[in-house]
């Protein structure tokens, strides 16, 4: 699903723009984190902690 | 009178990692994409690097004719202790060092250790460039009288690895060593480990090998397996055959605010940082086994003994 926020697919040069939507995915995927069953939700974790290490080296990179 | 300020514990031996490989995820448990494949009847792939394993993991994981070359003393399975500086002559409570396993054990709360990579996330699959996580070095004997165990903390109250910057943890990273010599496979000290020198030649004996197995089996399932091994050899071609020429190379302290457990030994320091020096190399992708060769430094609170 594309947030109504990303449908103009407008260009962008703001690491806020990014981090926030890192943000986004991250709460997203913690929702389908607390409702996974037991033999899913390793994965989903494991996904959600890579995605919010991508988020940090984003946002190290970013600060320069 | 005899100075020194160390016991250094060499080891050496074959370890088995059934790890996945890019392009799958880290976690993929089967393999898909990558060289290593968890074939039917085996575990998932687990990342796990075992310097020792268990008779049951290798009953159920180690492939043929990798239990064969063990049985038959070619492979040294294992990773022991080999010597000693000063030797056992010197110093003879380390007598009962030598031949003990070496070991990396799981931690509670992180698991077993692994080359944290995480596809580029953690580490560096274009550099191969990881951190072993958890590293809790252990050589111990069967009764638990000679001990000598410790693990390397990293900062912010051991966080997990993937929390941390990678400023955090650089001195755990390896790093990938090249060969000097431009003809050669791979560094020279990683081709006399394994006895390979001929890659090429190394896979097609295996391919071979592996071909006469489906021919001779009446067990389809076990043709299958055959046959899988031998499509990813044939696949990957030169990707899996390099990687018998890998050599990365650890070098740093363990330490990070632990103490050390030493058992059987006296005079050495446990809360001085313990240096610890190996390399890891030699990957057959089809075995799932490396070799790996280093030094423990145990640091000594009496700087003299006599001979």
């Amino acid at each position: 699903m594309i947030p109504d926020a990303d449908r103009a697919l407008a260009p962008s040069d703001d690491p806020a723009f990014f981090l926030d939507r890192f943000t986004n995915i991250l709460a997203s995927l913690q929702d389908l984190v607390n409702q996974a069953p037991e033999g899913v939700r390793p994965r989903l974790e494991y996904i959600w902690q890579s995605i919010w290490r991508t988020r940090a080296n984003f946002e190290r990179t970013a600060a320069g | 009178m005899a100075a020194y300020w160390a016991l250094d514990v060499h080891f050496e031996g074959y370890f088995l990692c059934r790890l996945t490989t890019d392009p799958d995820p880290t976690d993929e448990p089967r393999g898909v994409s990558g060289y290593t494949l968890a074939l039917a009847g085996e575990t998932n792939l687990d990342n796990w690097i075992q310097l020792n394993p268990s008779a049951e993991y290798l009953r159920q994981n180690f492939r043929e004719p990798g239990r064969s070359l063990v049985e038959h003393g070619k492979i040294n399975l294992g990773v022991k202790v080999t010597g000693t500086t000063p030797s056992p002559d010197l110093v003879p409570e380390a007598a009962a060092l030598v031949g003990l396993p070496v070991n990396l054990l799981p931690d509670p709360t992180t698991g077993t250790p692994r080359f944290e990579g995480r596809n580029d996330i953690v580490g560096s699959d274009d550099t191969i460039s990881f951190a072993i996580d958890p590293f809790i070095l252990d050589i111990s004997n069967p009764d638990g009288s000679v001990k000598v165990n410790r693990q390397d903390l990293l900062p912010n109250g051991n966080a997990p690895i993937w929390r941390l910057p990678p400023d955090a943890y650089a001195d755990r990273v390896g790093q990938m060593v090249n060969s000097q010599d431009a003809y050669a496979p791979g560094p020279l000290d990683v081709l006399e480990a394994i006895g390979v020198y001929d890659f090429y030649g190394y896979f097609l004996d295996r391919s071979r090998w592996l071909e006469v197995q489906i021919a001779r089996s009446q067990d389809p399932d076990e043709v299958q397996r055959y046959k899988t091994r031998l499509n990813a050899i044939n696949f990957f071609g030169d990707r899996i055959r390099s990687r018998l020429g890998l050599k990365c190379e650890w070098s740093f302290e363990i330490g990070g605010g632990s103490v050390g457990t030493v058992l059987g030994l006296h005079g050495i320091d446990t809360t001085s940082p313990w240096p610890v020096k190996f390399w890891m190399g030699g990957f057959d992708g089809d075995l799932m086994i490396g070799y790996m060769r280093g030094t423990l430094s145990l640091p000594m609170l009496v700087t003299e003994a006599t001979v």
